[in-house]
């Protein structure tokens, strides 16, 4: 094999990250772009990035993600818990973590223990405690997500249900309705998602070690304050988090070059 | 096969909505089981049934009922075959394993009840099952609120036996499921016109045993490592074995443990050397529901054990025939259904001793614990299952899923990161 | 890739043929009639056979009067990972 490079792509639900290492394993290379409404489109304008700026048939490509089966070119699919897992480990430096990727549709705890991931959680078909939520909730509020962030960190302690996604909207809309505070509402839509994240998190054991913050939601800085408070640990995260299952695919490419 | 649409019609059947039934089944069929590589011969005779799965068996029964004998419906592996078959009655499986029937049952239960109780009552409802049709009483049991609940829905306008089943296991409960027992054979026998008598209840008794030793010599073929046959193979002989004659069934599963110990000797395998063994646990997989072990079995892993009622707990311990008393012979029969570990029992620690043991017996690399969404039970009993098992240190993954396509992706994302997992 | 069915009017006819191929050392298997192919015939058992067999398929039964009641091709009709069940 003579390929130069290795590709990680990770499609998710929202957002598409993309991740390349050159021999020495050194990231040349990162893009993040809108997942959009076809993943395969989505999926062939990376290749064409990658390929214009390091050469056809020059990387081994992993795909992972909601989305990796749209992308027939990648040489192996690896799902994102796999993926995230490695990527964690190389980003924070550390064998023993636990890892929350809040991602656009789904929730992900990943114990990683010597490396490699021991036990992992991910939610069910609903979309409470996830990004989705996240943007969901702003739209009802017509702000951004980033400035949900802000108001919520202004707020008044304020309980939403976390259980639906659903009944979670119904109950802001009632909170609207009452002419409570966007600020308080906005606490309450990020305390929903922390509960959520906590209670899902005792049916798993967790190590000892970092509690770390991947996808995202990682350049929320009230989010990480927050979960730190629920978990009474302080979350680590860092702005690449969010390319953490591309890394993880670019590693495991490496791996298999 | 023209003589099926008469016998439906003559059924009552909706013929209309029955179709559409029949149109999605071969596709499923033929994705689950027909892009398997070499399987064995002797699936031909449970190829045959699910093809024609609402045409041959039931022609059959209809022909016996034109003889004067009399088929029970029954949804549970609670309700004791060899009573039924003493009093020269016939014993059929009950439709509940499609989303096709989910829609009829929600038009009148709550939509947190469970997928196969919901089916169940959708396709009695619906009129698009010959067995619900066909079947002259229902036998029904009180293992979940929800079953109970829907048998008073169904007995609205079919005659219904309701057996009480314990929900403890103390002496008393086994006395107590005797005693049901002996009142449900009062009841089979001013149904069927006969009596009951010691020598026709061993025939009985040991025809269901060797029933239960063919599908055992099967399920022992699935220990080695050489591996041949596959998960979904083995379940679409399982669900089938409800329907079936028993002596027909055992006939054919010897067959089958036939050919798979020759295997074993020839070092046949149907998967490749790094595939993971997985056991499932859980709660029942009815036909035509195979969506897990598709999932797990395209994903790098192959299914060699299921704790499940459509697993080792329908076929699982035999009954004594020593008896030579009608008392006797319902006490051994109480005594061999109340081993069963179903989640309906508390405390219920024999079925983490089983599925321990199970997964040890049949050399699994791990456990999937995957219940039907809503069965309260079986997901409460998931906290102590995965605890038992990290203990033991065998690697589990929990699942609730219902009978729509539309989570496969999920499933297949967790079930392919727990085969990444196990492989390191 | 292509695949053939052969449709039979009862499970008899299909048996006989099944047996027949499989002493001929034709790879066959029992399916289900896919919903397309089956015309007026209700549902029921057909004869699933690869192109490669097909040939050798037609030899058997016109070798041996066998009856039928047609062959149909279907193109690429299985999909083990599809995820549409029933």
């Amino acid at each position: 094999m003579n390929k130069k490079y290795s590709a990680g792509i990770d499609i998710g639900s929202t957002c598409a990250k993309t991740i390349v290492l050159d021999k020495d394993g050194k990231v040349v290379y990162k893009d993040l772009r809108p997942t959009g409404y076809s993943s395969v489109d989505t999926a062939e304008s990376i290749r064409h990035t990658i390929e214009e700026a390091f050469g056809k048939d020059s990387f081994h490509t992993v795909a992972t993600g909601y989305g990796r089966i749209s992308v027939p070119f990648a040489d192996n699919k690896v799902t994102e818990i796999s993926c995230h897992a490695k990527g964690a480990v190389r980003l924070f430096d550390k064998n023993d973590i636990n890892v929350i990727d809040i991602g656009g549709q789904d929730t992900k705890l990943i114990v990683i223990e010597n490396g490699v991931v021991s036990e992992f959680l991910m939610n069910d078909k609903c979309s409470a405690g996830t990004g989705r939520f996240l943007e969901v909730m702003a739209n009802t509020l017509s702000v951004s997500p980033e400035e949900l962030c802000a108001m919520a960190e202004k707020g008044n302690e304020t309980r939403i249900s976390s259980l639906c996604t659903v009944f979670a909207e119904s109950e802001v809309i009632n909170l609207i309705g009452k002419g409570t505070p966007r600020e308080d509402i906005a606490y309450a839509v990020i305390d929903s998602i922390v509960e959520k994240v906590k209670t899902q998190s005792g049916k798993l054991r967790m190590n000892n070690g970092p509690l770390c913050l991947t996808g995202g939601l990682c350049d929320y800085g009230y989010v990480v304050k927050m979960l730190s408070k629920a978990f009474n640990k302080d979350v680590m995260t860092k702005p690449d988090a969010r390319y953490a299952g591309a890394m993880g695919a670019a590693l495991y490419a490496a791996s298999q070059m | 096969m023209a003589d099926y649409v008469k016998m439906w019609k003559e059924l009552g059947m909706d013929l209309e909505a029955h179709d559409n039934l029949c149109q999605v089944l071969p596709t499923a069929v033929g994705d689950v089981f027909l892009t398997q590589e070499n399987r064995p011969k002797a699936m031909d005779f449970w190829d045959l049934v699910i093809s024609e799965v609402h045409g041959i068996r039931p022609a059959e029964l209809i022909e016996e009922q034109k003889k004067g004998r009399k088929v029970f419906g029954t949804f549970c592996v609670f309700v004791p075959d060899e009573i039924i078959i003493a009093l020269n009655g016939i014993v059929t499986g009950l439709c509940g394993g499609s989303q096709f029937w989910v829609p009829g049952g929600e038009a009148v239960l709550p939509k947190n009840t469970c997928p196969l109780i919901k089916a169940s009552v959708g396709a009695r409802l619906g009129k698009t099952c010959p067995f619900f049709r066909i079947a002259d009483v229902y036998v029904g049991e009180t293992t979940c609120d929800g079953k109970k609940k829907a048998y008073e829905i169904l007995g609205e306008d079919v005659p219904m036996i309701i057996m009480d089943v314990p929900q403890m296991k103390r002496p008393k409960d086994i006395k107590k499921w005797k005693d049901e027992i002996a009142d449900f054979a009062a009841k089979v026998e001013d149904i069927t016109g006969n009596k009951l008598t010691v020598e026709k209840l061993k025939e009985a008794i040991d025809i269901i045993n060797n029933k239960r030793k063919a599908m055992k010599r099967v399920y022992d073929a699935r220990k080695s490592l050489n591996l041949p046959i596959s998960g979904r193979d083995t379940l679409l002989m399982t669900q089938i074995s409800f329907f079936d004659d028993p002596v027909r069934c055992a006939e054919m599963c010897n067959k089958l443990a036939d050919e798979l110990e020759e295997r074993i000797k020839n070092g046949v395998s149907v998967v490749k050397e790094d595939t993971k063994r997985i056991l499932v646990t859980g709660t029942p997989l009815a036909v035509p529901n195979w969506k897990l072990h598709n999932i797990i079995e395209t994903s790098g892993a192959a299914v060699v054990c299921e704790e499940m009622c459509t697993g080792t707990r329908y076929f699982e311990n035999l009954v004594d025939n020593s008896g030579n008393t009608l008392d006797e012979l319902f006490m051994a029969l109480s005594e061999r259904y109340m081993k069963n570990n179903c989640a309906c029992f508390t405390p219920n620690p024999g079925r983490i001793e089983d599925i321990i043991r199970l997964a040890k017996e049949y050399k699994a690399d791990g456990v999937i614990d995957c219940s039907l969404k809503f069965c309260g039970l079986y997901d409460i009993e998931k906290k102590h299952v995965s605890e038992a098992l990290k203990k033991e240190g065998i690697p589990v993954l929990s699942l609730e899923t219902d009978y729509e396509d539309s989570d496969s992706g999920q499933l297949r994302t967790r079930i392919e990161a727990f085969v990444e997992m196990m492989k390191g | 890739m292509k695949r053939y069915y052969i449709l039979f009017e009862n499970y008899d006819q299909g048996l006989k043929l099944h047996d027949l191929l499989d002493r001929a050392g034709v790879d066959n298997r029992i399916a289900p009639a896919p919903a397309s192919a089956r015309g007026e015939l209700c549902c029921g058992m057909s004869l699933l056979i690869i192109p490669e067999n097909l040939e050798r398929a037609k030899k058997v039964i016109s070798e041996n009067n066998a009856v039928y009641y047609k062959i149909a091709e279907i193109e690429n009709a299985l999909e083990a990972k599809r995820d549409r069940y029933c």
